[in-house]
């Protein structure tokens, strides 16, 4: 067998794979609860107007800013997302079926977007928010097409408005701060996301 | 081939003194060495260095040379390192790695088997349904399926019954025996080992080597020193007792201890009696940021320095919890469960890992406690702590029965192309009544399934479907110009299209399945499908930890109520999945999941289970488009 070294940096180690995926495994949980407890009930409520229930769109790009931002590698956001939407899949109780496949890659591939803007170098909480917002505007597109084709024009301005700001509030913000607190306990001293965290904590 | 280690020393990220400190020493092929030291010593570290590891972590400054002929490692965690959800694909992982042929691996998966005496366990197990002795022999034979010249084994018995570790060691033995590989194992418990190795290494508290030599020569000369590290005290020692306030549980690795021990708690505190709990994985116990205040969340600074000097914790006592060496975690999480002088104790495996001297200590404080009149309750295959016991109670092995799947015609990869075909086909719906009968077809369909197969009736994730579409349905309604009823119901109507085989993709798809149709079939590049498997894999533990994590606060009393101790699940969660990842990674990094073959090309894997589709996914796909298109077409 022969020793592993990674000439190149921006190359995945069996490391970034097992932890990212496994991270966005649990992630995949916390939508899976989101969907059948929190969703039908917020959902019915945003009726009132219909358009505020974009609200919630956040909660699903986290695991693509948490991807990115602690794996730093090109694809890092990508690969948690389409996991996380895969074990919403597998666990069901949602409306969407297949459909938060095509979600999870436009969310993501506006997340990476941004990341690959700085080479996947340095990731700091500014880029995260950037990367949010990024994705939800990728994310707001499609599904104008997909879900809300008869929304006026004022009603779309709104929807994407509200998808923007719940991104960068719960994703942006959230994904970040979840790589940093996991970063300050030791636990992702493999990455260099988390060696920094964990350097900024004792300084 | 020899083992050659010169200047080595290891510093962790962020730490100033090293763990290992300048090691020189040559191994020879073909000896087996036995590798010593107090708990904390850096054991585990100098394995995973040996092993190559270590370095592709990136999280420690590793100095000097290190060469290595191809080498085998076995965790101490195996139930972390158990990573698929199968024998036959745990056993062929690394084969598999190696890109050797599939006829191949299914033989060396046999043999290897056979090698370490589970020839009749049945590879369709899941890992996780074994006994503790089944699962650490079954991570054995995925080491020896690539038949390695040098076996690491870190702390290989430390978690089983007598019975269990002496089939472990028989195992290693008729390896070593048959192949003449070389091998270091570190193990506390060694007297059973010594008949195996020819040579003693000890590694001293300051990660320097301190002896070296036969068994014979090493036990002459440092007799003393071994003493002092807690590492042999001859035939002088001699276990205090704790007797009547003591109760055994003993039974096989993997009888049902744990279990019977959580039951007891828990009936214990509905009772509202004050309790103390050390699971068997300390890790989950240790709620704080540093070692000390681990325990002053529930006392005063004084009375928690008291305890970790009665166990020999207070050189750490600034440390990271989840950064001490297992021995340490094992003695922490007792303090975490003794402290507050709780009326009933149950500790599940309290003793392993420990040198003598921790040993000792732990049985002084069991001694004392139980003076105050408080019941001890261990879980343990410990035979001295099981003498000073003044009862034992016998857990029987239970026969963990597996659910069995029942057969679907279907395949993952044909649900999913169903589900992708409905969702073309909804999307181009244009009438409401189209899209109701081509909807309504669809549920008979799919009634009917559900009444052959059992497995995809699913009411409850039809609820949240149903809510999503009414509610879809309103808004495109209430939104549309002049609220146009008709368009409410097309959209409602075309989403239930779509939704519906996700279903069925809900109920039956099995990840590992699907991971094996997306590589061979789709040609998706290999580690990210397998890495994603294991996570998916591993959703099932995430709940046992949750709870695990729950009962730990509310045994200690640090539960709060309920969102803000919600989140906190949430964040423990997260924080026990990440650990659990990275002794994953670990394992699946030494049985060559990134290799390189000596060109520096990645190595194509093999896969020990063929992908396929079935006749029915083909009838699946077509019927979604006979009724697509009816849907679709409908003026």
């Amino acid at each position: 067998m022969s020793q592993t070294t990674n000439p190149n940096p921006l190359a995945w180690r069996t490391v970034d794979f097992v932890v990212t995926a496994i991270l966005a495994s649990a992630l995949g949980v916390a939508f899976w609860g989101f969907d059948t407890f929190v969703y039908p009930i917020t959902s019915t409520i945003g009726n009132i107007y219909p358009p505020l229930s974009e609200l919630q769109l956040g909660v699903w790009l986290i695991p693509a800013v948490l991807g990115g931002v602690l794996v730093r590698k090109p694809g890092a956001a990508l690969y948690a997302e389409l996991i996380a939407a895969s074990l919403e899949l597998v666990l069901g109780g949602n409306p969407w079926s297949f459909t938060v496949l095509i979600s999870g890659a436009c969310q993501a591939v506006g997340v990476e977007a941004v990341l690959a803007m700085v080479r996947w170098r340095k990731l700091n909480l500014p880029l995260a928010m950037a990367g949010a917002a990024i994705g939800a505007v990728f994310e707001v597109f499609y599904e104008y097409y997909s879900w809300v084709p008869d929304y006026s024009l004022t009603q779309k301005a709104v929807y994407m408005a509200c998808g923007v700001i719940s991104s960068v509030v719960i994703a942006g913000i959230g994904g970040w701060v979840i790589v940093r607190l996991l970063g300050v306990t030791g636990a992702i001293n493999a990455f260099a996301s988390g060696r920094e965290a964990r350097q900024v904590a004792r300084a | 081939m020899s083992i050659e280690v010169s200047g080595l020393s290891v510093t962790p990220f962020g730490e100033v003194t090293p763990v290992l400190d300048s090691l020189n020493f040559d191994i020879a092929a073909g000896e087996r060495v036995l590798l010593l030291g107090p708990s904390g010593a850096g054991k585990s570290t100098l394995l995973l260095t040996l092993s190559g590891v270590l370095q592709s972590l990136e999280s420690y400054a590793v100095q000097g040379q290190v060469r290595v002929p191809g080498s085998g490692l076995l965790l101490q965690n195996y139930s972390d390192a158990s990573i698929t959800d199968k024998v036959l694909r745990d056993v062929a992982f690394g084969a598999e790695s190696a890109g050797f042929e599939v006829a191949s691996v299914s033989a060396l998966v046999a043999e290897a088997l056979g090698r370490v005496g589970l020839a009749q366990l049945d590879t369709a197990r899941n890992p996780e349904t074994l006994s503790g002795g089944e699962l650490q022999r079954m991570c054995l034979a995925g080491l020896l399926t690539l038949r390695p010249t040098v076996l690491l084994l870190d702390e290989p018995t430390s978690q089983l019954d007598a019975e269990s570790a002496a089939a472990v060691r028989s195992a290693v033995n008729a390896y070593l025996e048959q192949s003449g590989a070389t091998a270091i194992i570190a193990e506390h418990i060694f007297e059973p080992w010594l008949p195996l190795v020819n040579r003693v290494i000890v590694i001293g508290h300051t990660g320097q080597i301190e002896a070296d030599g036969t068994w014979h020569r090493v036990q002459e000369n440092q007799a003393a020193a071994l003493e002092k590290w807690g590492l042999w005290f001859g035939q002088t020692a001699e276990a205090p007792k704790v007797d009547h306030s003591l109760t055994a549980l003993v039974g096989p690795s993997g009888a049902g201890k744990s279990t019977e021990l959580k039951r007891q708690l828990e009936a214990a505190m509905s009772q509202g009696e004050r309790c103390g709990w050390a699971p068997q994985n300390p890790a989950l116990a240790l709620t704080g940021t540093t070692v000390l205040n681990c325990l002053t969340a529930t006392a005063t600074r004084a009375e928690a320095e008291d305890l970790l000097a009665s166990l020999g914790l207070s050189h750490v006592a600034s440390h990271n919890p989840h950064e001490i060496s297992g021995g340490e975690q094992r003695r922490l999480a007792l303090a975490c469960a003794v402290v507050g002088n709780p009326k009933k104790l149950f500790l599940d495996e309290p003793t392993v890992g420990l040198d003598r001297h921790s040993w000792n200590r732990v049985m002084q404080l069991l001694q004392r406690i139980g003076q105050t009149g408080t019941s001890i309750t261990v879980a343990t295959h410990d035979d001295a702590l099981i003498a000073a016991a003044g009862r034992v109670v016998r857990v029987e092995q239970m026969v963990e029965s597996e659910p069995k799947n029942e057969p679907v015609p279907f395949t993952p990869l044909g649900m999913l192309a169903a589900s992708a075909v409905a969702l073309v086909a909804a999307l181009s719906f244009r009438t409401w009544l189209g899209a109701t009968v081509a909807v309504g077809l669809e549920a008979v369909l799919l009634g009917a399934l559900a009444l052959r197969h059992r497995t995809f009736w699913r009411p409850k994730l039809m609820v949240p479907l149903l809510i999503g579409i009414a509610s879809l349905g309103f808004s495109n309604w209430w939104l549309s110009d002049a609220h146009d009823l008709g368009r409410g119901v097309l959209i409602g109507v075309r989403t239930a299209f779509f939704g519906l085989p996700g279903i069925l993709f809900a109920a039956a798809a099995s990840p590992s399945l699907l991971g094996d149709q997306l590589s061979q079939l789709l040609k998706v590049p290999a580690r990210p499908v397998v890495a994603g498997m294991v996570g998916l894999n591993r959703v099932q533990r995430l709940h046992s930890t949750w709870q695990s994590l729950s009962l730990v606060r509310q045994v200690r009393g640090v539960a709060r109520r309920g969102l803000r101790e919600f989140v906190q699940l949430i964040g423990l969660s997260l924080l026990a999945a990440t650990r659990g990842a990275m002794v994953a990674s670990i394992a699946m990094e030494a049985r060559g999941f990134s290799a390189r073959d000596d060109e520096g090309r990645r190595i194509k894997r093999s896969w020990v289970v063929p992908a396929r589709i079935s006749r029915g996914d083909a009838w699946l796909v077509l019927a979604t488009l006979v009724l697509g298109l009816v849907g679709a077409l409908w003026r």
